[in-house]
């Protein structure tokens, strides 16, 4: 929860340019991880949830629209990008070794930097001559590779072969250096095997470093969770995903419903089912669009947490529908209604004095031992009025 | 995942702080609810050239699915700008703000927007009505229904 990565933390690394590919990895509209992300008719691709509030969100009378090109989309249409999410999670996976990694080659070569000019230039030397090598090096290989391709042009008596040559020259290199038996590396361990194997090697291997290492399992807080509680994506079958509890909740046309009817409706689904017309259908829409979002997680979460998050949200509006009277508003309804106080404070004062004079009638017709009380009463009125009147008079005054 | 909109405006405190746009800096930003941004124009045009002006972010938690309320704010020594869809209470009327809002916009790109959209004025005026505007302006410009009929300017 508390992944406060950043695609900006490859910016003073060594490896600046992954920098895009974190951002790459990031819905463009919470500016986090994707999460179930869902990909539109018009190719972009936005979490479940935000896009499912984008849509949600949208005026009756407009047609929704992708947030980014503004062609139309239709939330029926949204289909799950299973590549993306899987990108995703190895991306996450691996993202606080490579910047460790990237992070200490950074603060090497800076040392490196602060050296005597001597040992700079020596340094620069020895840089010119890897550069050297490099591209003799990079050009041996073009040229084997160009070589490669010809001898495969040359002879196509090796079928087993064609069929690799026609991805590229540089890859044909590397099995030539890596020894083509199909194995890969664990992402966490490094550890060689089969594609297959890696699957579900992965979520243990990710257990054990998580119990192994606790700084680890901090840095990879979110992955380690996820890895625990539910298996990585690519883990799942056809099976699993039809297997699923969660059923899609289908839109209402709430101006069909009257406000009983909509109670109803929510009861039905079993979440809170209290206020006014607006209120319910302001729940209903976001309910829907949580729980939709939540059937297309891989492991969904379960209707407890939902109901949590929905009264979350409740509560977040309702904090702020509150911190917004309490301060604009309420300065500015003194301002608004700035005559109808000073009104009030001259009735009141009118009020007083016509109380005081009936009082001081009153008191010439009663006995003299009356007297004494009747001044305390006339009192203390006028010291409310007089406090009243300061208040509003500064409250006007703070606002100009 | 929304539930956080501080998260979101977070990472775009730190976008702005980290690699700020020409001309945009943040003046203000103690909390997730109101951002004071000043900006500049960068070019030499007459009606703006040596002035800063300031605009206010208001958030609210259904923000980015829903435009941040966006207005200027006079200050000491900062006025409100003149262009012919700006009203002198700091209203702007501009589209990106209501229905041409899109989630995918950030703080730094309503700024922009904004910034070129006094760049590219060559009228030192208020817009025609804005002393009535004024006189019935609701607090929040964002319960204004704006007419977008001049994409001229």
């Amino acid at each position: 929860m508390d992944d406060v990565s950043d695609p900006s933390d490859w910016t003073s690394t060594s490896l600046p340019q992954l920098e895009p590919l974190d951002t790459g990895l990031r819905c463009r509209i919470c500016r986090d991880w994707y999460t179930a992300p869902m990909i539109t008719e018009c190719s972009h691709s936005f979490c479940s949830l935000c896009i499912r509030k984008c849509i949600a969100a949208t005026p009756s009378a407009e047609a929704p629209c992708c947030p980014i090109c503004r062609a139309s989309v239709t939330e029926v249409r949204l289909r799950r990008n299973q590549v993306l999410e899987d990108l995703c999670f190895w991306f996450r996976s691996s993202r606080m070794t490579m910047l460790e990694f990237a992070k200490a080659q950074a603060e090497s070569s800076q040392e490196k930097k602060d050296v005597s000019g001597k040992r700079r230039r020596h340094h620069l030397v020895n840089k010119t001559e890897s550069s050297q090598e490099d591209g003799i090096r990079r050009s041996s290989r073009m040229r084997r590779s160009v070589s490669y391709q010809e001898h495969l042009d040359l002879d196509h008596e090796q079928p087993t072969e064609d069929n690799s040559a026609a991805n590229s020259g540089c890859f044909v290199i590397l099995d030539d250096e890596e020894a083509t038996n199909g194995l890969v590396p664990c992402p966490v361990c490094n550890q060689r095997m089969t594609e297959k194997q890696v699957m579900r090697h992965i979520e243990s291997c990710l257990s054990v470093k998580s119990i192994s290492s606790s700084s680890h399992q901090h840095s990879l807080n979110g992955t380690t969770a996820s890895s625990t509680s539910k298996p990585p994506k690519t883990l799942l079958t056809s099976s699993s995903f039809s297997s699923k509890p969660f059923q899609r909740l289908p839109k209402l046309q709430y101006s069909l419903l009257n406000e009983s009817k909509l109670r109803n409706k929510l009861q039905d689904l079993g979440i809170p089912a209290h206020g006014n017309k607006q209120t319910l259908q302001n729940r209903h829409t976001e309910w829907v669009s949580l729980w939709n979002a939540n059937a297309d997680l891989t492991s969904p979460k379960s209707k407890t947490q939902l109901l949590r998050e929905l009264s979350e949200w409740e509560a977040s509006l309702t904090r702020y529908a509150l911190q917004g009277k309490k301060e604009e508003d309420l300065d500015a309804w003194a301002m608004t209604h700035k005559s109808d106080f000073q009104d009030l404070i001259a009735i009141a004062r009118s009020s007083v004095q016509k109380k005081q004079k009936a009082e001081e009638k009153s008191s010439v017709i009663e006995a003299e031992p009356r007297k004494l009380e009747e001044v305390a009463v006339v009192e203390e009125p006028d010291e409310e009025i007089t406090s009243l009147s300061n208040n509003f008079v500064s409250g006007v005054s703070s606002e100009d | 995942m929304i539930g956080g909109f501080t998260k979101r405006l977070g990472r775009e405190l730190n976008d702005l702080k980290s690699n700020p746009a020409v001309g945009i800096s943040v003046f203000q930003a103690d909390d997730f609810r109101i951002w004071l941004i000043d900006i500049k124009v960068m070019d030499d045009n007459p009606i703006y050239v040596g002035k800063k002006f300031r605009l206010q972010f208001r958030f609210a938690p259904t923000y980015p699915i829903e435009a941040p309320e966006v207005q200027f704010v006079a200050s000491y020594g900062i006025e409100i700008p003149m262009h012919p869809h700006i009203y002198s209470n700091g209203h702007i009327c501009l589209d990106v703000l209501g229905s041409g809002w899109s989630p995918v916009q950030t703080v730094a790109s309503v700024s922009m927007s904004i910034q070129s959209m006094l760049a590219g004025n060559d009228r030192n005026e208020r817009p025609p009505d804005d002393a009535r505007y004024v006189a019935h302006a609701p607090i929040s410009p964002k319960n204004t229904r704006f007419v977008y009929h001049d994409d001229s300017v």
